[in-house]
C-alpha cells in the first residue's frame, strides 16, 4: 500500500469519531415494569418548569418501596411538562400536565399508558362527575374543559368570563365550587345539570385548595398573592364557606409575610392541615388557630402535603433546591415520623390507589 | 442530497437567480483566478506570541479570535464564532433562539461584553444573549480570561469578550454585499460600504436576517396507540412557532483632525424578533401558550483619543438602551384570546470612561482610569387578567483604577493594578491584580505567566427588585482568583505554530442562583461558594505543502465548576457536584485548506454530557443531555476581477445529520445548508 493510500486509509478511519453516538431510539426502546402492587400511593413529581422532566413515582406503605419514574420505565415516553395532579377512576389513572397541555391516562395496576387528552390551554386539576363526564379546569384558558373520561373527547366548555385561572373543584351535591386562583378573589359555582355558571363568592386574594368537612362545610385557603411580603394590601386567609347560602361564614386571618399552601383534610374531616412553613393542623369547629405548628419545619422547606384518606397519614414533600429528586416523609397521624424517601424532582400531588 | 429540505428551493425568484448564477461560477466559469492566493491565507493566521513582552498585559490570559474564524463566522451571531473557536461554552436555546454564555465554568451574567469599551450587559438581567449579536458588526473578537479582565472592568468572575471596530485610513471607496439563503426559508442579506480619506472615513453596515426555521422531525417524546396493533405512532412534526427576524445597523465616523488625535463616533441599531417553540412533549391546543419576544437596542457611542509623546488619552461616551416585549398568548375558541404574560422592559445604561497611559520610558508605565455606568431598569408585566407588577430603579455604578506595569529585563516583566467600585453610592471593597510575565529564552517563543486578583461582580437589578422574588437584601458575588499559564510559538520554514496551556482555579463566595419557591415563583439567593477551576489548551498550526495552504485552530477545555455551599438537609445531594448545564470537557477545533481560489473549512466541536439536576442525577436518562459531535463543512471559490472579489460558498451545517439537543425537549436542526455569494468592491 502506498504512502497516499495509507494516509486516506488512516482518515477514513479517524471519522466515526467525529460523529454519532446519540440516537433518540436508544433512549426511549427500553425498560418494562412489574405489576404495581394493589394499594399504594402514586407521586406526581411536577419537574422544572420548560425542562419537560415531570416524573411518576409509586409507594407501597406496606413494603415500603418506591418505584421512581414509573411512566418512563413503563412507557419510554417522558410524562411532560410540570404534572400538576392525578386523579384515579375506575382504575384509570389520569395525569394532568400541566404545561403539556395534556392528561395521561395510565392503567393503575401497571403504570402503562392507555390513552390522553390533548388539545388543552394549561390543564391544572379534573373532577370526575361521573364515568361518562369530566371537568377540567385550566390556568389560562378562561373557560372549564367538559371531557368524556372513556373515549377521550372534549364534549364541551363552560365559559368563565373575568376569570383566566380556574384551579380546584369541591363537589356538593349537583353543585361544583371551583376557586379561581391566579390573580383572582373568587370561587364560582357550577351546576353540573346544566352545566352553566350559577353563581360566584368573593374571597380573599388567589384561593386555592377546597376541601369538604364533616358538616358539610367547604373550606378555603387563600395565599394571598403576590405583592410584596410585609405590605398591608397582602392578607392570606383560610375561609369557611356555607355552599347553602353561598356565603363566607368564618375568615382566619394569617399574618402578611405568610405563605400558606396546599390545604388538605383527615380522614374523619374534622382536622384541616395545611403548609405555613411548618404543617398546621386545626380543628373544623375550632373559633382561633394555635400559635404553634402541628409539625415543625426542623431544617424543610416542604413543599407538598396529602392525608392518606384511609388512615390519615400524612405524606410531606421537600423539594429540596427543586433542581434535584426530592425527598417525601410519611408521618403517623399524631405525627411520628414513619418513613422518608426520594421520589423526582419537585413531589407535588399525591394520589391514593 | 436536499430532498429533505424542500424549503431551500422554493424562495423567491430572485434568490433561484442567485443560485444559477452562484453554481454557474462555483463549478462552470474558468476566469483567470487560478494564480491568486485565496484572500483569506493571506491573512495574518497566527497573533505572533509575544517575542516581546508587553509589560502592561503581562500575566495577562488574552486569546484573539484569528481572521479565518472571523471571515468564516461573516454571516454568523456571535454565539456561533465564540462556540466553534474559543474554550467558552455556549448554552443555546435552539437555533436562532437565546444563547448564553459559560467563562470557565461561571453564570452567564459573569461573561462581560465590551464593545468597543461600552457594556453589552443589561444592567436589569447581567447577561448578554449570544445570538442577537452579529459576527458582521465587529472586526476584531478577544478573550481576557478570568483575572486578565480587571484591566477592562471588574464584575467579569469569567472574563470578557471584546469586540472592536476598527477602519482603513487608507481607504477612498469600498463595499461588500452578501447575500445568502438557507434551508428552513432562510435568507441572509448583508451590506458594507466604507469611503473617506485620510482625515475622515464613514463605514456603514446594514444586515436583514430572515428564517421560517421550520425543520421536520420525528417527535419520540409523544405517541399514539395504533388501536388495532397497541403500537406507538410517533408524529412527524415541524419546529412551528420559531421563526426569527433580525436586522440592524451599524455607523462609524472616523475622524482625525489632527495628528495626534482621532474622534469616533458610532451608531448601532439592533432589531430582535423571535420566539421559542413549545417542548418536544407539548400537546397543547395548536393556538396555545405562543410566545413571542421582540428586541429593539440603541448604542450610540463617542470616543476621543489623544496620542501625546508620552501618554494616550481615551475618553469614551456611550449609551446601551434596550427594549424588550415578552409576550404569551393563548388562543381558545370559544372563549376571548388570553395575553397571559405582556412583559414590558427597558434598561437605559448611560457610560461614561476615561483612561489615560503615561510610559515613563520602557520599562515604567502608568494607566489610570475611571468608569461611571448609570442604569436605569423600567420593568413591568401586566397580564390581561392580573394586576400590574413591575420595578423602576435606578443605579449608578462607578469604579477608578490604577496600574503600574514595570519591565525588568527584556525576559521579565510585570504590573501591579489596584480597582475601586462604588455601587449604589457605596464604595464596595477593594479589587487588587498582579501579574507577571517570563520569557526564558531569548531566540525561543516560550512563556510562563501567572496572575492573581480578588474580583466582585454585583447583584443585578432583576436580582435586587424583580416582582415576585427579586431580594435587595442579596450580597455582591465575590471572587478569589488565580491563573497560570505556559505557551509556545514559533516559525519552521513557512510553517508557524503555536500552543498554549493555562490553568485556572476561582472561588467564588456568595454566588448568585435563582431556584423555586413552594409560591411557584423563582427567588435569587446566595450560595455559600462555588469553586471553578480548569484547564484550556489552544493549539494552531498554519502553512502550505503541496501548493495547499492549510490552517488549523484547536481548543479543548477542561471545566469544574463545584457546588461548594452548605447542604439543606440531609438529603440534599446537590454538594460537590458540577453545575448544572456546564460539560466537563468542551473542545473545538478549525482546519482550513485553500488552493487556486478554493477553499474548504471543517468546523468541529464536542461537547461531553451536561447534567440538568444540581445532584448530577443519572438515573433518569431523558434527564441528561448526552455528548455531542457537531461537524460543519463550508466549501468556497473566489474569483478576482481587477480590485474587486466574488466568493461563491456552499455551508452544510451538521454535516453527519446528527440528532442531538442542547438543552431539553428542544430538538436541533438536521443536516441543513446554506449558499452564499459575496461581492467585495
Amino acid at each position: 500500500m502506498s504512502i497516499n493510500r495509507l494516509h486516506i486509509a488512516l482518515i477514513l478511519m479517524t471519522l466515526p469519531v467525529f460523529s454519532g453516538c446519540m440516537k433518540d431510539n436508544e433512549w426511549i426502546n427500553r425498560h418494562q415494569s412489574g405489576t404495581l402492587p394493589a394499594k399504594g400511593i402514586f407521586i406526581v413529581n411536577e419537574g422544572n418548569f420548560m425542562y419537560g422532566n415531570a416524573s411518576l413515582s409509586f409507594y407501597d406503605p406496606a413494603t415500603r418501596k418506591v418505584q421512581n419514574d414509573l411512566f418512563y420505565n413503563t412507557n419510554g415516553l417522558p410524562l411532560g411538562d410540570v404534572a400538576q395532579s392525578m386523579v384515579i377512576s375506575d382504575n384509570l389513572g389520569y395525569i394532568v400536565i400541566n404545561n403539556s397541555g395534556k392528561i395521561y391516562v395510565i392503567n393503575t395496576s401497571d403504570g402503562k399508558y392507555v390513552g390522553k387528552i390533548t388539545g388543552l390551554t394549561s390543564p391544572r386539576y379534573i373532577h370526575f362527575v361521573n364515568s361518562e363526564k369530566a371537568y377540567i379546569t385550566d390556568l389560562y384558558a378562561g373557560q372549564i374543559t367538559i371531557v368524556n373520561p372513556k373515549s377521550y373527547q372534549i364534549t364541551g366548555v363552560i365559559l368563565t368570563p373575568g376569570h383566566a385561572s380556574t384551579e380546584q373543584i369541591v363537589q356538593w351535591n349537583d353543585f361544583l365550587f371551583v376557586s379561581c386562583w391566579s390573580f383572582d378573589n373568587t370561587i364560582l359555582v357550577i351546576d353540573t345539570r346544566t352545566d352553566a355558571v350559577a353563581g360566584e363568592i368573593k374571597t380573599g386574594k388567589q384561593p386555592g385548595g377546597l376541601v369538604i368537612d364533616k358538616n358539610n362545610k367547604i373550606w378555603t385557603l387563600c395565599d394571598g398573592g403576590w405583592s410584596k411580603s410585609g405590605t398591608t394590601s397582602r392578607i392570606p386567609m383560610l375561609q369557611r364557606i356555607d355552599p347553602v347560602t353561598r356565603t363566607i361564614e368564618k375568615s382566619f386571618s394569617l399574618s402578611a409575610d405568610a405563605k400558606p399552601s396546599r390545604l388538605a383534610i383527615n380522614d374523619t374531616r374534622d382536622s384541616l392541615l395545611f403548609i405555613n412553613d411548618g404543617i398546621w393542623k386545626i380543628g373544623v369547629n375550632q373559633e382561633t388557630i394555635s400559635g404553634h405548628p402541628f409539625l415543625s419545619t426542623a431544617n424543610h422547606l416542604y413543599y407538598s402535603l396529602a392525608v392518606d384518606p384511609k388512615n390519615s397519614e400524612l405524606y410531606l414533600s421537600d423539594a429540596i433546591d427543586y433542581m434535584q429528586r426530592g425527598v417525601i416523609y410519611r408521618y403517623s397521624p399524631l405525627g411520628a415520623k414513619i418513613d422518608s424517601f426520594k421520589t423526582g424532582i419537585i413531589p407535588g400531588a399525591f394520589c391514593f390507589k | 442530497m436536499l430532498n429533505n429540505q424542500p424549503k431551500l428551493f422554493s424562495s423567491h425568484q430572485r434568490y433561484l437567480s442567485i443560485i444559477l448564477v452562484s453554481l454557474f461560477i462555483l463549478f462552470e466559469a474558468k476566469t483567470a483566478s487560478a494564480q491568486h492566493i485565496s484572500d483569506t491565507l493571506r491573512i495574518k493566521t497566527i497573533e505572533v506570541y509575544a517575542k516581546k513582552i508587553i509589560k502592561e498585559e503581562a500575566g495577562k490570559t488574552t486569546t484573539k479570535i484569528d481572521s479565518i474564524a472571523m471571515i468564516n463566522a461573516l454571516t454568523s451571531n456571535l454565539s456561533d464564532l465564540i462556540s466553534q473557536n474559543t474554550p467558552i461554552f455556549i448554552k443555546e436555546y435552539g437555533r436562532g433562539a437565546m444563547a448564553s454564555a459559560s467563562f470557565r465554568g461561571t453564570a452567564p451574567s459573569h461573561t462581560q461584553v465590551s464593545w468597543n469599551g461600552i457594556s453589552l450587559n443589561s444592567p436589569m438581567l447581567g447577561m448578554v444573549d449570544f445570538s442577537v449579536i452579529p459576527v458582521y458588526f465587529t472586526d476584531n473578537v478577544s478573550l481576557l480570561h478570568g483575572s486578565g479582565s480587571i484591566s477592562e472592568r471588574s464584575g467579569a468572575l469569567g472574563g470578557v469578550v471584546r469586540l472592536e471596530n476598527t477602519t482603513n485610513w487608507k481607504n477612498r471607496f469600498s463595499g461588500r454585499l452578501l447575500a445568502g439563503i438557507g434551508s428552513y426559508g432562510t435568507k441572509d442579506e448583508f451590506f458594507q460600504i466604507n469611503s473617506g480619506n485620510n482625515k475622515i472615513q464613514s463605514q456603514t453596515r446594514a444586515y436583514y436576517n430572515y428564517s421560517d426555521n421550520d425543520y421536520q422531525f420525528v417527535n419520540k417524546f409523544i405517541a399514539d396507540i395504533d388501536p388495532k396493533t397497541g403500537n406507538y405512532l410517533y408524529p412527524i412534526q415541524r419546529n412551528e412557532n420559531s421563526q426569527y427576524k433580525n436586522y440592524g445597523l451599524l455607523q462609524e465616523f472616523y475622524f482625525h483632525p489632527a495628528e495626534k488625535s482621532v474622534i469616533i463616533l458610532r451608531y448601532w441599531y439592533q432589531h430582535n424578533d423571535r420566539s421559542l417553540p413549545r417542548l418536544l412533549s407539548n400537546e397543547t391546543d395548536n393556538n396555545a401558550n405562543i410566545n413571542r419576544q421582540t428586541e429593539n437596542a440603541n448604542r450610540p457611542v463617542a470616543e476621543w483619543k489623544y496620542y501625546g509623546k508620552k501618554g494616550t488619552l481615551t475618553l469614551t461616551s456611550g449609551a446601551n438602551i434596550q427594549l424588550i416585549n415578552y409576550q404569551l398568548k393563548t388562543k381558545v375558541s370559544g372563549a376571548d384570546d388570553q395575553l397571559v404574560i405582556n412583559s414590558v422592559s427597558k434598561s437605559t445604561s448611560y457610560l461614561f470612561k476615561a483612561s489615560y497611559k503615561y510610559q515613563f520610558s520602557d520599562k515604567l508605565s502608568i494607566i489610570t482610569g475611571a468608569n461611571t455606568g448609570i442604569n436605569n431598569v423600567r420593568s413591568k408585566n401586566s397580564p390581561q387578567n392580573g394586576d400590574t407588577t413591575g420595578y423602576d430603579m435606578q443605579r449608578q455604578d462607578h469604579s477608578v483604577y490604577l496600574q503600574f506595569s514595570k519591565s525588568f529585563s527584556d525576559k521579565l516583566s510585570a504590573n501591579l493594578l489596584a480597582r475601586e467600585d462604588f455601587i449604589g453610592g457605596k464604595s464596595t471593597a477593594f479589587i487588587p491584580s498582579a501579574g507577571i510575565e517570563y520569557h526564558p529564552f531569548r531566540d525561543i517563543g516560550y512563556f510562563i505567566k501567572g496572575n492573581l486578583a480578588r474580583n466582585y461582580h454585583q447583584p443585578t437589578l432583576n436580582d435586587l427588585y424583580y416582582i415576585p422574588g427579586g431580594n435587595p437584601q442579596l450580597k455582591p458575588e465575590e471572587g478569589l482568583m488565580a491563573d497560570l499559564g505556559s505557551g509556545y510559538s514559533g516559525v519552521i520554514g513557512n510553517t508557524t505554530f503555536h500552543a498554549t496551556l493555562n490553568g485556572y482555579y476561582s472561588s467564588i463566595s456568595n454566588w448568585i442562583i435563582w431556584l423555586p419557591t413552594p409560591q411557584g415563583y423563582w427567588e435569587p439567593y446566595n450560595m455559600k461558594r462555588v469553586n471553578a477551576s480548569g484547564i484550556e489548551l489552544n493549539t494552531g498550526i498554519s502553512g502550505k505543502m503541496y501548493s495547499v495552504d492549510y490552517h488549523f485552530n484547536g481548543n479543548y477545555a477542561f471545566t469544574r465548576s463545584i457546588n461548594r455551599d452548605d447542604p439543606r438537609n440531609w438529603a440534599d445531594e446537590s454538594i460537590g457536584k458540577q453545575l448544572p448545564y456546564i460539560p466537563l470537557h468542551s473542545a473545538n477545533f478549525l482546519v482550513n485548506l485553500s488552493r487556486s481560489g478554493y477553499h474548504l473549512t471543517w468546523l468541529w466541536t464536542y461537547y461531553s454530557e451536561r447534567f440538568t439536576t444540581t445532584s448530577n442525577d443519572k438515573t433518569s436518562k431523558p434527564d441528561v443531555l448526552y455528548p455531542y459531535f457537531m461537524n460543519n463543512l463550508y466549501f468556497g471559490r473566489e474569483i478576482r476581477l481587477n480590485k474587486q472579489k466574488l466568493y461563491i460558498e456552499l455551508k452544510i451545517f451538521n454535516l453527519f445529520n446528527e440528532d442531538y439537543r442542547t438543552v431539553l425537549q428542544h430538538p436541533m436542526p438536521r443536516r441543513n445548508y446554506s449558499l452564499l455569494i459575496r461581492y467585495d468592491f
